[in-house]
């Protein structure tokens, strides 16, 4: 059984998680259908597929890297999303800039909120900007960072739990977010599904709420829209608690434990 | 064995992986604009609103990433049944479970096109037979590019986390510590095609989306929202079909996309595998913290440029 | 689209329907047999065309962000819940999706980020129906899934035994996870239109539906093949062939409502000149 400190340790860990995948979602700046018309700034996709993509990169990392202390998983995952963020918005300007032959730029703003410079003249008139500015791009690559975090976040609690109850460890804060020695074999993959896909799931909903919230399109933190983040981050925040409490209730339940100890069986 | 070659080995299938997917996620995007999927959608399905009627495929199966997503988990999760299930060799099942994923969607692409020409009939919008016909085998064609890429590339993850190489009588490298990830095929085929598809929206669609669609207004501004909806429906010759659109996006949406994907698998595992050989988590993040300096700096450069050489709208 | 138009089937009838046939899917199990989980598979195809229902129901009012969210949304509560109930008992996990989607409609709808009459009712029903879809597609794939314990409440740990093998050690579960999502989010975006309507888009949910019961059946006779366990393979076979004929049912249905429906259904031409 796990502990009661551990388990708040746990759900702590996965409602901050959703809170700061909800916030990198807002940091993001998402154009939506719009946007691959050049009618509007941002990235052209929807937010919530968009967090997931970047998200996606870091958990891959975080699995890559499951065997070190948690702070560099967290920090390793982050800057995955941020590289896989930070690439697309780059060929998306390139394809705006050489494919339309339009300047990046934004609407909602006189001056780019990062380089001062005057942005409105080059919007096309009907459009409310185009490609992703500066500011933007700066504002997606913190958003980036944090959904990843985000991610790492629910990816690593739920992982070194199934291992260290697979293992036969005694669970405590130490393995949940120290440095855990385990050689990943076949019999551990299982382990691995399962926390991935906790984790994708935890994304969608934390994203969709926020992609809600925004409806859809958003600069970056200057937009007006940025000022809903709050309530966002608390609904986030009482999502991420009762879906952690679901992923808690399966990895304490008999039938999950007695399962686990066959895989240490092999 | 020498370990150097080992490592010259593991350079190799990386490589491999950086091909496949650029190659992969190359034919993603010009899949997406066979079909006008995604965001350029919304401006076909918007047309007959405003009375333009077209002779475009509608294939509104979803966003892309759902089904590119989609195909990913098909085509791998048939892959690990021939691959470890029946024992075939894992060229000939990539290519079987590649070629019966395409059936799938095949079938969502139907259904999607039919579903949205038939919402769309109070505006007058013919369902035309020969659309489906002519263009379906294309799609499959070039899903089957991209479906077989993302699961050559799971198994080559998959398969490399767990391969051990003996190098001597008493040592042996097991090339999990450099490369791959401990995820079974399925769920890493259903990760890898949802950003793929999340990167083929939203760096591909706006080529199409933006100069494709739109190609009857003026070159060098955005697409003012009071145009929405008129989209190029002409061809070179006659009606235009969404094949029309494929050979333009291929000139350069296209290839972009495909290196968009290629450089975030390069640049992502480059630092994993430089920190592993080094031995040092530090060389890993400090290589990735640069990496995004260059890119944000390059950003700035290129959005300056952009700015002097065009200049302010006028 | 901010109303609701005019439908041909109740909501509520269908939620009934679905919930019944979800409930008896998991629960089939206990006669033991291998046939339970054909039946569990079939019996998740109004399952999904409930859930199809739902996301129609709850998109047709504009989200801003897409139909495709949705349906990941509901898979991804479901899922959680799903996996909890299968490790304890189908009924609880099917309370505990209706009382997380309750919480979540709640809260959305509390600060205001979704304006949507009735919001907590459609996210507790996109929850139950993801569960149950995913539970007996999970049950189908395993074979068959068996709650009554010898005493006690909780299943027998030997069904989720069979689970962790057949869905987690092969990866499959993220096939069941997706088509599921897919299924449910497919109707509504390929119907979408002005001219939309109800019959129409759940006869694009019966062909989602047969997909995702064929890809239980594949994913069955790859856990039968791969654990080596080739005995029962017809039953595998008989799922397989359950799920292409609904695919092929459903989507012949649908093409002829489609081509009744259209404005004009030819094989070739240029679009005829506006008025």
């Amino acid at each position: 059984m796990i502990g009661l400190d551990v388990m708040i340790i746990i759900l702590i860990m996965i409602a901050v998680g959703g809170v700061l995948i909800c916030a990198g979602v807002f940091f993001m700046p998402v154009g939506g259908a719009p946007a691959a018309m050049s009618t509007a700034t941002g990235i052209a996709t929807g937010c919530e597929m968009m967090a997931a993509g970047a998200g996606i990169t870091g958990l891959l990392m975080s699995a890559a890297l499951y065997g070190q202390p948690s702070y560099i998983v967290i920090l390793n995952a982050g800057i995955s999303s941020a590289i896989m963020m930070c690439i697309t918005m780059l060929v998306a300007n390139f394809i705006v800039i050489f494919g339309k032959g339009v300047p990046p730029a934004l609407a909602t703003v006189e001056k780019d909120p990062v380089t001062k410079e005057n942005v409105k003249p080059f919007v096309t008139p009907g459009t409310v900007g185009h490609g992703v500015p500066t500011a933007s791009y700066v504002s997606g690559f913190i958003g980036a960072f944090l959904g990843g975090i985000g991610g790492a976040l629910t990816f690593i609690p739920i992982l070194r739990v199934a291992l260290s109850i697979s293992q036969g460890q005694t669970l405590n804060v130490n393995v949940l977010l120290g440095a855990f020695t385990v050689n990943a074999g076949h019999q551990h993959v299982p382990l691995f599904v399962l926390a991935g896909i906790c984790a994708l799931s935890m994304y969608f909903i934390n994203a969709n709420i926020a992609a809600y919230s925004i409806r859809g399109v958003i600069e970056g933190w200057w937009d007006p829209k940025f000022k809903r983040l709050p309530k966002t981050a608390i609904t986030c925040f009482v999502a991420s608690l009762v879906f952690g409490m679901l992923a808690l209730l399966l990895l304490n339940s008999e039938a999950f434990i007695t399962v686990l100890k066959m895989v240490r069986g092999g | 064995m020498d370990p150097s070659f080992v490592l010259l080995v593991l350079l190799g299938i990386f490589a491999l992986i950086v091909l496949l997917i650029t190659i992969g996620e190359w034919f993603e995007d010009i899949e997406s604009d066979m079909g006008s999927q995604s965001n350029p959608n919304s401006q076909v399905q918007l047309a007959p609103q405003v009375g333009v009627l077209h002779r475009l495929f509608n294939k509104a199966i979803s966003g892309e990433p759902v089904s590119q997503g989609l195909n990913g988990v098909i085509g791998a999760t048939l892959f690990t049944i021939l691959w470890w299930g029946l024992k075939w060799h894992p060229v000939l099942a990539i290519a079987i479970a590649a070629a019966i994923t395409t059936l799938f969607h095949m079938s969502l692409a139907t259904t999607a096109h039919v579903g949205r020409i038939t919402s769309a009939n109070v505006f007058g919008q013919p369902l035309y037979y020969d659309v489906i016909i002519t263009q379906l085998p294309l799609i499959a064609s070039h899903a089957f590019i991209l479906t077989s890429a993302l699961i050559a590339v799971s198994y080559l993850f998959y398969n490399v986390f767990f391969a051990t190489i003996t190098i001597g009588p008493e040592t042996s490298i097991t090339l999990g510590q450099y490369l791959g990830y401990p995820i079974a095929i399925p769920l890493l085929g259903l990760l890898l095609g949802i950003t793929a598809g999340a990167i083929g929206s939203s760096t591909g669609d706006v080529h199409y989306g933006a100069e494709r669609e739109f190609q009857h207004a003026p070159y060098g501004e955005g697409v003012p929202m009071g145009l929405h909806g008129y989209i190029t429906v002409k061809a070179e010759v006659g009606y235009r079909m969404s094949m029309d659109v494929a050979y333009f996006c291929a000139k350069y949406g296209g290839p972009l996309t495909g290196f968009t994907y290629g450089m975030i698998i390069l640049l992502d595992n480059l630092r994993l595998f430089i920190g592993n050989i080094m031995n040092n988590v530090v060389v890993n993040v400090a290589i990735g913290a640069t990496i995004l300096v260059i890119l944000i700096i390059f950003n700035r450069y290129l959005e300056r440029w952009a700015r002097n050489k065009f200049g302010p709208y006028s | 689209m901010s109303e609701i138009k005019k439908v041909t089937i109740d909501p509520t009838k269908l939620m009934i329907v679905g919930l019944a046939c979800g409930l008896v899917g998991a629960y089939l199990g206990a006669i033991r047999s291998e046939v339970a989980g054909l039946l569990a598979g079939i019996l998740a195809v109004p399952v999904i065309v409930w859930g199809a229902d739902t996301v129609r129901r709850i998109a047709s009012y504009g989200l801003g962000t897409g139909v495709p969210s949705i349906g990941n949304l509901s898979s991804s509560m479901g899922l959680l819940a799903a996996l909890v109930g299968l490790a304890y008992q189908p009924v609880i996990g099917v309370i505990l999706a209706a009382v997380a989607g309750v919480v979540y409609g709640a809260f959305v709808a509390r600060f205001k980020i979704l304006e949507i009459p009735r919001l907590p009712r459609y996210t507790t029903e996109l929850a139950m129906a993801a569960s149950l879809a995913l539970m007996c597609l999970a049950s189908c794939v395993i074979g068959y899934y068996n709650p009554i314990p010898e005493s006690g409440f909780l299943a027998p740990t030997s069904n989720f035994e069979n689970i962790f093998k057949a869905l987690f050690v092969t990866g499959f579960v993220a096939a069941i996870f997706w088509i599921t999502s897919v299924a449910m989010l497919h109707p509504f975006n390929a119907g979408l239109g002005v001219g939309e309507r109800q019959g129409r888009t759940l006869k694009i949910a019966v062909v989602t539906g047969g997909m995702a019961l064929t890809l239980a059946g594949i994913a069955r006779i790859g856990y039968l093949t791969i654990f080596g366990a080739s005995t029962q393979l017809y039953i595998a076979y008989a799922t397989l062939a359950a799920g292409v004929v609904v695919w092929a049912g459903g989507l012949v249905a649908f093409l002829r409502t489609a081509i009744r429906e259209a404005a004009s259904a030819v094989w070739t031409g240029i679009p005829p000149k506006k008025k």
